[in-house]
């Protein structure tokens, strides 16, 4: 059976532009297919267009997505393949009758897949039958060498409407060749006893700042150098990258960049990073 | 000055002979003309996560082991952030948090 296949923006497509819906990448034209792209393009499924929910899917964590936001994604296609990072879309799925299946950390190749949030970016899929949606997961899941975090295990699945999980011992298999790069997320052994479990104004809370933390320094690329949106008029290289920068990045974005380099810096990191950081792996 | 007791730690650098780089698929080689040995990873453009070189571990191994260090049974990475003209990706890939697992 062929569907139709809508990809996030973030998602990368050979010879066309990947924006992430971000000005920023307005002008950037993909170098190379994403995995997931090659193996829909190795079956009969049919890649018809490219939606994006919000700028890098920043907006997720301040704000929900609401019903008909998914609605437009999926008009005319019967699954889309997105990053919910942040468990926006699979929380605005469960109310609106669809269904977003978020795949366990490592279960899905993310070559290709432009990051935002790298301990927790995972491609899932959002769709209104959720035999469709798992059919399309199994074409794109499975180990790929270019993306070194891959759980070369056979396929696990979580159910649909999780959310994300902070992934833990992902990958760290000593006697698997390729699993040997873990970026971010990784536990050390520790001795504090903390509640998180149960706490879920603890979760939102570590949430927010290991995302704008990661996030941050995932749009530190996006300097206007070399690709990407380059202001117009500027004196020196400072302002060419602070007005490009401001130019071209929504105001989520800009927050989140904010609550990053905040939570990461000296005078704060062991007040907010370190700490959630130590809560996610004791927990 | 006799108050203070001088402590000094070594910084030490190998470089290993490997035939491409640490985090991507392009040639080490040296002399080739400019922007030869570059791939999309290596340019710092997104959606493209970094592979460790085998061969690399092997002779940091290598290398552990002719010293006669400890090698440490887990390896792992993390991401150092400064936002510099040098830097493509606006972070080094590192190892801050690593403990001897």
């Amino acid at each position: 059976m062929s569907y139709n296949v809508i990809l996030e923006e973030t998602i990368m497509q050979k010879d066309i532009p990947a924006t992430a819906g971000s000005k920023m990448l307005e002008s950037f034209i993909s170098p190379i297919d994403a995995t997931v792209v090659t193996r829909l393009k190795d079956t009969d499924m049919k890649i018809v267009g490219r939606y994006a929910f919000s700028e890098f899917g920043i907006s997720g964590l301040f704000r929900d997505y609401q019903d008909n936001e998914l609605a437009k994604a999926l008009e005319n296609a019967d699954v889309m393949l997105c990053n919910d990072f942040t468990g926006a879309i699979a929380k605005a799925a469960k109310s609106c009758g669809m269904y977003y299946i978020q795949p366990k950390y490592g279960t899905v190749s993310r070559y290709g897949l432009i990051p935002s949030v790298c301990s927790l970016d995972q491609i899932g899929v959002l769709c209104k039958d959720l035999d469709i949606g798992q059919k399309v997961l199994e074409i794109i899941s499975g180990h790929d060498l270019k993306d070194g975090i891959m759980n070369p295990d056979e396929m696990k699945v979580c159910h649909s409407g999780d959310s994300p999980e902070f992934p833990r011992h992902c990958g760290l298999d000593p006697q698997s060749p390729t699993t040997e790069v873990i970026i971010q997320g990784i536990p050390v052994p520790l001795s504090e006893t903390l509640q998180v479990r149960n706490d879920k104004n603890l979760q939102k809370q570590i949430k927010q700042i290991i995302c704008c933390a990661e996030f941050m320094g995932n749009m530190s690329r996006y300097d206007g150098v070399k690709y990407g949106y380059r202001a117009k008029d500027y004196k020196d290289l400072t302002e060419m990258y602070t007005k490009s920068r401001t130019e071209a990045f929504g105001e989520d974005v800009k927050l989140a960049i904010l609550i990053g380099a905040m939570v990461l810096s000296s005078e704060n990191y062991d007040r907010y990073y370190d700490k959630a950081r130590k809560l996610i792996i004791n927990d | 000055m006799s108050n203070y007791e001088v402590v000094m730690g070594l910084e030490v650098h190998v470089e290993l002979a490997t035939k491409s780089k640490l985090f991507c698929s392009c040639s080490a080689a040296f002399g080739a003309d400019p922007n030869e040995n570059i791939c999309p990873a290596c340019m710092g453009m997104p959606g493209m996560p970094a592979i460790l070189n085998k061969h690399a571990v092997e002779l940091g191994i290598t290398a552990g082991l002719v010293t006669n260090s400890e090698i440490s049974p887990v390896i792992t990475f993390d991401k150092k952030n400064y936002f510099y003209p040098d830097l493509p990706t606006g972070y080094q890939i590192t190892q801050f948090f690593f403990t001897n697992m």
